[in-house]
Order: structure tokens, then sequence, then C-alpha cells
């Protein structure tokens, strides 16, 4: 018989070696947008809007917004991690898609404030992006959110998880 | 009750090597479900995405091997304890995330149910834990301290 203290050693080897191979053979697993590597949370800098008028909100400023019926929350993240989990209320939007649905500019005209959010990697691009978007649009107050949703949540500010029903009807 | 401690190991191994291949299948999608968490710091969560799932199928299967079956009941013990703990820190936060537990295509809400559910299997596989089986038909009478 092998002592317990042995078998859980010997356990742990196994699986940190077979993990070291994987990891040598499929590097580590990426997350988040456009397969930016981890460690640049909270990297937003101040965002080149192209001269409109889009400026940085606290994750405190902005879960002051939350519930208010003039401002909307527009999540620019991948329509999976939005399932996982986002700021409850949020509209999904995927960044990559060039110009944005009349259903959704109509939601965003009525809005008072409009902010984004991404997950803060590539410096706040995706909620950049939407937000010069919404700018264009004639939405007329954009924020995004710096530190994006890795920030919202080190403040411990609630979030939603769920599926995105109205993902597959958006243009 | 040598029949029950098979019983319960097999299912555990089952759960185990299932859940550690979908999460392998998609290590982005699980390495996105444990930043979450926001229990770990970001240059963790890649490692942590391949360490856990490897981990999980090592001691699925190991359940299944007498010689290894009590240190990896200690193992499934500790993992679902420490699972069990980040959702409940995560509900207590007000953090209502998909759990991460299934991998990307089984989205599951983290739930005060799952932290019951991941305490409850937790507790069996320490129950099973106790003992040391040889197999489903070993002598009874030399294993009547087996039994618990």
């Amino acid at each position: 018989m092998i002592s317990l203290k042995a078998q859980l050693l010997r356990l742990l080897l196994v699986a940190f070696a077979l993990s070291a191979v994987l990891v040598a053979v499929r590097g580590v697993p990426q997350f988040g947008a456009e397969g930016a590597t981890a460690g640049t949370t909270g990297a937003c800098v101040a965002p080149d809007s192209g001269g409109f008028d889009v400026r940085y909100i606290t994750p405190e400023e902005a879960h002051a917004l939350l519930g208010q019926a003039s401002v909307a929350f527009v999540d620019c993240r991948p329509r999976k991690e939005f399932e996982a989990g986002h700021v409850a209320g949020s509209v999904h939007v995927e960044a990559e898609v060039p110009a944005l649905g009349p259903a959704l500019l109509e939601l965003i005209r009525s809005a008072g404030t409009v902010v984004t959010y991404c997950d803060a990697q590539s410096e706040c691009e995706r909620s950049l992006r939407v937000a010069t978007l919404l700018a264009q649009a004639g939405a007329p107050d954009v924020r995004v959110l710096e530190g994006g949703m890795p920030a919202w949540l080190s403040e411990g500010f609630p979030a939603q998880s769920g599926a995105c029903d109205d993902c597959e009807a958006r243009p | 009750m040598i029949a029950l401690h098979w019983l319960i190991r097999v299912g555990l191994a089952a759960l185990f090597i299932w859940t550690g291949a979908q999460k392998l299948l998609e290590p982005g999608a699980f390495a996105a479900a444990i930043a979450n968490y926001r229990v770990l710091p970001d240059a963790l969560v890649g490692l942590a995405a391949v360490t856990l799932p490897v981990l999980e199928l090592v001691v699925g299967a190991a359940l299944l091997w007498p010689l290894y079956a009590q240190g990896a009941a200690v193992l499934v013990a500790g993992l679902l304890f420490v699972f069990a703990a980040a959702m409940a820190q995560s509900k207590l936060r007000g953090i209502d995330l998909d759990c991460g537990c299934f991998g990307a295509d089984q989205t599951s809400q983290v739930s005060w149910l799952k932290v019951t559910v991941n305490l409850g299997l937790a507790m069996l596989a320490v129950w099973t834990s106790r003992s040391r089986l040889t197999s489903p038909t070993a002598n009874r009478s030399g294993s009547a301290t087996a039994a618990g």
C-alpha cells in the first residue's frame, strides 16, 4: 500500500507534469478581447475619439448611475463573455460590427448617458470604438468605463449572467 | 457499504473526467470564467485554466485505481471545497456569473444551490477517502473498518 501523503504527492506531480506539457504544446490560454495577454487590466488611457465627446467614467461613478432610467450600459465584449457576466441591464454590442442597428440606436438616443465597457484589454479599444460610433450617431453623453468589466468586478459591484436574448436578432 | 463507496467513487470519477475534458476543450473560455471570479491575479488565470482541468482528469481517473483512490478522494474533496468557496464569495459580493463548472458549452449560473451541491459532494468524497478499498468484491470480513 502507498501512504496517503505519497498518493497525494504523486497525483499532484502527475497533474503538474501533464499541465506543463500542455502549456508547452498549446501555450497559456488567452482570455479577453482580441487575444490580448493577461495583465493589462485597467490599462485604459485617454481615448482618441476622433473629435467626438467621449470621456471616461470610473467604476464608482458608473455604479452610482446604475438603475437610472436615463442611463444605458453597453457591453462591447464577445457574446460568450457577456453571457458569463455583465452589468445588469446592459445592451450587448459586438464591437466588430461596423454599424449600429436601428433598434439599438433608438435605445441609445432615448438615454441621457451611455456607458460602454469591455474587458480593458488593448487600452479599451472595443468600448472606445463603440463609444465613438454612438457619439457619431448622436448620443449626447458617452462614457467609457475605466478599467472595463474587470475593474467593475474588482470593486465588488454586482454582475448578472444569462443568455443574450436579442443577440441573434440584432443586425 | 463497499459497493456504496465504489458507486460514489465511480460517480465522482465520471463527473470529474467529464468536466475536466469539457474545460480542456475550450481553455480560453474557461480562463475567462476563472477571471470573472476575481480571486486570482491575471498572471495566474491562464495557468489555472490548464492546471485545474488536468488535475480534475487525473484525480477522476485515479478514483478508479484502488492504489490511488484514497489520495484522489482527498484531492476531489479539496477541489470541491475550493469551488464552493469561490462560488460563495462570488454570491456574497453580488457577482452573479457563469460558474464555469462544465466548460464553455454548458452555461451554468453560480447559485447557493451549486455551493450546497459542491459541499455535499465534498463530504461524500471525504467519507469515501476514510477507507482503503481494493475492489468492490473485497472480503467483507477483512474490510469491516473500511466501511466506517
